[in-house]
């Protein structure tokens, strides 16, 4: 099971605007192996987001590029291939399912039609088979009355039924790797529920390695195997989700878990993280978490740290750890 | 957390001495990269001045008949050549230039007041109100601009004030449409909501909070119609229906000359060229305005 | 036990919708359909629910946002139904507002200080102290006092919802309703607000109605809590009664949704079927009997009587009358 289907090293997106170039994504290294489920967890501005379109390379229409680092899928840098080659990735081996589900489906076809035409894109089936494939998917994602939904329009559903849409349609082709970018995120919780137990069984009964991105810790505790947590375009701190919830080091992860109110806890008061993220215009020259963070030290002020392994797998981007360990390779 | 140490964290962000950047200077740096626009404003700038010395520049007197000059082609001595009173045309399309800009900034400036105030109370009041407002706008609407200024002229009679009170009845509809439709998104913001929420009265929320809100629309679609009041204007005196023969009004100038186009085409060709590139500019300005200030709206 | 602040009792709120060629057939949303409780001095009482429930639209009535269809509230023993338009003003300046989009609602042309000066204005306070008091107010709040001169847009999500809480402050109001103050925040903001909020209603004395959709965060600010679903209350206990011996099927589905940060815990999860009914046709007897995993014939029938259970413990289910 550890073999690496997806190998993010240094990865450097930057985004040109009108007022000079913001680094979205700085230097991240990330692996997910085979059926695994990897979540990353981050605030909003921390890249976790333009990561991954930066994988999809659909940053096309933006001002964005990625400037360096390689994005190896099966052992191919998908960032040197072809769009023509790249198109046959997208959605075969590698699906999205995007936070707003309204956006991302066409609100002038029908859903059938839509599922219709991706299966027959990518698996090349005929169209009875397509039809055929696509009622099976609805009926898999957990969807009432497949026959009739694949006649009606988007806006005819609501938005969890949106979602498992979505979910079909991005696991019609069965893909090695599924991107899901905040998928419960604008649902009910009741609602978000259900898509999360979708997501499992779908993790169970199919190969596919999930990327979960969110900035939900409940989420991550109920669904990930590993976890990376992001800030200010770099990866903080990685390690399994026991570990992680169990004996976080960063003082990032700490704050952000001491800042999530826990049910039945009854705490007083929550341990927060002061201040705010730094904008890309005022990045600090140290370490990036320097003036939130409890522990700063003058050093970190000066120096950014290097993600070093502490224990085994346990990946800390901290000066408090820097001096007991070995450096990791990057 | 305390207090203390909020405090202190928040500095990550803004201290005292940051640039400030206001809404004015974000209108500048957008508004600086329209050069066509920028230029069009600096050529109304001058314009604007020349109107307001107006004679005191102006080579020669403008009502003064020079019987022993008429009809004189453009010379070294005449820019634009003289009329058929042997006037100089170039001094008085610089007297005329203090009429056509009074008469098309006054017009589009009551017809954007009345506009303004009738499609603020339509979008915020709504329901029957809003209904009276905008089917009699519609009405209006229905009229080609030209025709209903001449309706209006027909009731109040010809002459220059009466030219100003048509080119501005004449813009309130479309003021009160523009207003309208930005008081109406404003009027559902949840800022709106929240001054409401604190016990402001309707006056207030009108006044502090959906007119500011308007200002930017209203700015771009004044200039933008100041060339055509400018051009319905001339039109008007063109028919002898606005300003009278010895004002040297530009339309008014091509009426006088246009008995002698095959003969003296100077004698409109220089007014009509006043007119043109009046008009232009303003246009020119009112579309670079509109980039910088609120790209939504589009003519 | 202490004259509560607010009452509410049977508040109904129906929105008309048109309906037919000619829009002359009338039906409606039941947005908030026979809701009572009631807020004691000091106390911050929760409003919990999913997307449509009428939470929102509860908070926008006790703040006359919204006009009620039916029902009655009582402010400190005034009806409010019965004040005349000056009185309302008046007393209005006693309960102020937190919205949920902190980029919505600061209007984006005004700024700082007259966003915070504007309840001062409104409620005719002296114009010579207002700076000050604005400044003093960007202080409370964890702001520093040069912030009074910047516009919204330099500022960020958790900032500006300081200042959206500042302005709430100025006129020293008794009542916060809080709507959603912290969904659209990051989490480690979201936890600053939070205390924030704490912190001010001990030091101003001040009662809270919080509204959210996150359970997590309700419960941790409020000390007691309704559940709504459909325009109804289900349940209205202690926070802690209600987190550990919820009683009616949606406190107890609702609970369990939550997802839990701690890998290791493994929950019996109860996982609703379907969707939230739309509240333009809502179903017959018991709202909820649709996705109900207990539901009972008479459920489909007649609608549960809101029941106690224990102390200050009410719902609303046929479960418990059996």
């Amino acid at each position: 099971m550890t073999e690496p289907l997806l190998k993010i090293t240094d990865l450097k997106t930057h985004f040109f605007g009108d007022d000079g170039v913001v680094i979205a994504v700085d230097g991240v290294t990330i692996t997910v192996n085979k059926g695994e489920t990897v979540g990353i967890v981050g605030e909003s501005g921390c890249g976790k987001s333009v990561t991954s379109l930066s994988i999809m390379r659909l940053l096309q229409d933006t001002p964005g590029q990625v400037v360096g680092g390689s994005i190896e899928f099966e052992n191919k840098n998908i960032l040197e291939i072809s769009e023509k080659e790249m198109r046959g990735i997208r959605g075969n081996d590698i699906a999205m399912i995007f936070q707003e589900p309204m956006t991302s489906l066409n609100p002038v076809y029908k859903i059938g039609k839509q599922l219709e035409e991706a299966i027959r894109l990518h698996l090349k089936y005929d169209k009875k088979r397509a039809h055929k494939h696509a009622i099976r998917m609805l009926e898999l994602v957990g969807l009432p009355r497949a026959k009739q939904l694949m006649n009606e329009f988007p806006y005819q559903l609501s938005g969890g039924m949106r979602q498992r849409v979505m979910i079909a349609m991005a696991m019609a082709c069965s893909p090695k790797l599924l991107i899901a970018d905040e998928p419960t995120t604008a649902l009910d919780v009741t609602i978000q529920a259900q898509i999360l137990e979708l997501m499992q069984e779908l993790r169970e009964t199919s190969e596919t390695a999930i990327m979960l991105i969110t900035h939900d810790l409940g989420v991550v505790a109920e669904m990930c195997d590993r976890v990376v947590v992001m800030y200010a375009g770099k990866v903080v701190e990685e390690t399994d989700v026991i570990t992680l919830f169990e004996d976080p080091k960063h003082p990032y992860t700490k704050g952000l878990i001491g800042s999530v109110p826990k049910l039945g806890e009854n705490a007083e008061e929550l341990d927060s993280i002061p201040g705010n993220v730094p904008t890309p215009y005022n990045m600090p020259n140290g370490c990036k978490f320097a003036p939130r963070c409890k522990f700063a030290m003058e050093k970190c002020w000066e120096i950014d740290p290097n993600l070093i392994e502490t224990e085994n797998d346990h990946l800390v981007r901290c000066l408090l750890f820097q001096n007991k360990q070995v450096e990791v390779e990057l | 957390m305390s207090q203390a140490a909020e405090l202190t964290t928040d500095q990550t962000l803004s201290s005292p001495e940051v640039k400030k950047s206001t809404p004015l200077r974000g209108f500048w740096r957008k508004f600086r990269k329209q050069r066509l626009a920028l230029v069009s404003g600096v050529f109304i700038v001058l314009l604007l001045g020349v109107a307001a010395i107006g004679p005191a520049i102006a080579p020669y007197t403008i009502d003064q008949p020079d019987y022993a000059n008429v009809l004189q082609g453009p010379s070294l001595e005449h820019l634009a050549g003289t009329d058929t009173y042997g006037r100089d045309i170039f001094s008085r399309i610089i007297g005329g230039a203090r009429i056509s800009l009074f008469v098309g900034l006054l017009s589009v400036f009551l017809g954007a007041v009345v506009g303004t105030f009738l499609g603020l109370i339509s979008g915020f009041y709504g329901k029957w109100l809003d209904s009276i407002i905008m089917r009699i706008c519609d009405v209006l609407f229905a009229f080609p601009g030209i025709l209903l200024a001449i309706g209006i002229i027909a009731i109040l009679g010809p002459g220059l004030e009466n030219v100003i009170i048509a080119v501005a009845i004449f813009n309130i509809p479309s003021f009160a449409r523009i207003v309208r439709s930005s008081a109406i998104s404003i009027k559902s913001t949840v800022y709106v909501e929240a001054t409401k929420s604190i016990g402001a009265v309707n006056a207030r929320i009108i006044w502090k909070h959906i007119f500011p809100g308007t200002v930017s629309s209203i700015i771009v679609y004044i200039t933008m119609r100041i060339g055509t009041a400018i051009l319905t204007a001339a039109s008007l005196s063109f028919l002898g229906l606005g300003a009278q023969p010895p004002s040297p009004e530009w339309g008014a100038m091509l009426s006088n000359g246009r008995d002698y186009l095959n003969t003296a085409p100077h004698v409109t060709i220089f007014p009509g060229l006043a007119i043109f590139i009046t008009v232009l500019a303003f246009n020119l300005l009112g579309d670079g305005l509109r980039d910088a200030l609120d790209p939504k709206i589009k003519e | 036990m202490t004259t509560p602040l607010v009452e509410i009792k049977q508040l109904k709120k129906y929105f008309p919708v048109k309906k037919g060629i000619l829009g002359t057939k009338k039906s409606f949303v039941k947005a908030v359909d026979d809701v009572s409780f009631s807020i004691k001095k000091g106390e911050t009482f929760g409003l919990v629910g999913e997307s449509g429930c009428g939470k929102s639209t509860t908070g926008r009535l006790l703040t006359r946002l919204l006009e009620p269809s039916d029902g009655e509230i009582y402010f400190e023993n005034n009806k409010l139904s019965e004040l005349n338009e000056e009185q309302l003003r008046r007393i209005r300046k006693d309960f102020q507002m937190i919205f949920q989009d902190p980029y919505a609602s600061l209007n984006p042309r005004m700024k700082v200080k007259n966003i915070i000066n504007e309840p001062l204005i409104i409620h005719g306070y002296d114009k010579k102290k207002s700076l000050s008091r604005v400044k003093e107010l960007l202080e409370v709040v964890g702001l520093n006092s040069y912030h009074a001169e910047r516009y919204p847009h330099e500022f960020s999500g958790g900032q500006r919802q300081r200042i959206g809480i500042a302005r709430a402050l100025a006129v020293n109001p008794k009542l916060i309703i809080a709507d959603e103050p912290v969904s659209a925040l990051d989490v480690s903001i979201q936890a600053q607000i939070l205390n924030l909020l704490k912190r001010l209603q001990k030091e101003f004395d001040l009662t809270y109605l919080f509204i959210a959709h996150d359970l997590s965060v309700v419960e941790h600010i409020s000390d007691r809590v309704g559940v709504m679903y459909l325009g109804k209350i289900v349940e209205i206990a202690d926070k802690t009664e209600l987190y550990k011996n919820p009683q009616h099927p949606y406190t107890k589905s609702l609970l369990s949704a939550v997802p839990i940060p701690n890998p290791k815990l493994k929950r019996e999860r109860i996982v609703l079927k379907g969707d939230i009914p739309s509240p333009a046709n809502p179903p017959n007897g018991c709202t909820f009997h649709t996705r109900c995993p207990f539901a009972m014939e008479i459920c489909k029938k007649s609608v549960p009587e809101f029941t106690k259970i224990g102390v200050g413990h009410y719902a609303a289910c046929h479960l418990i009358n059996e």
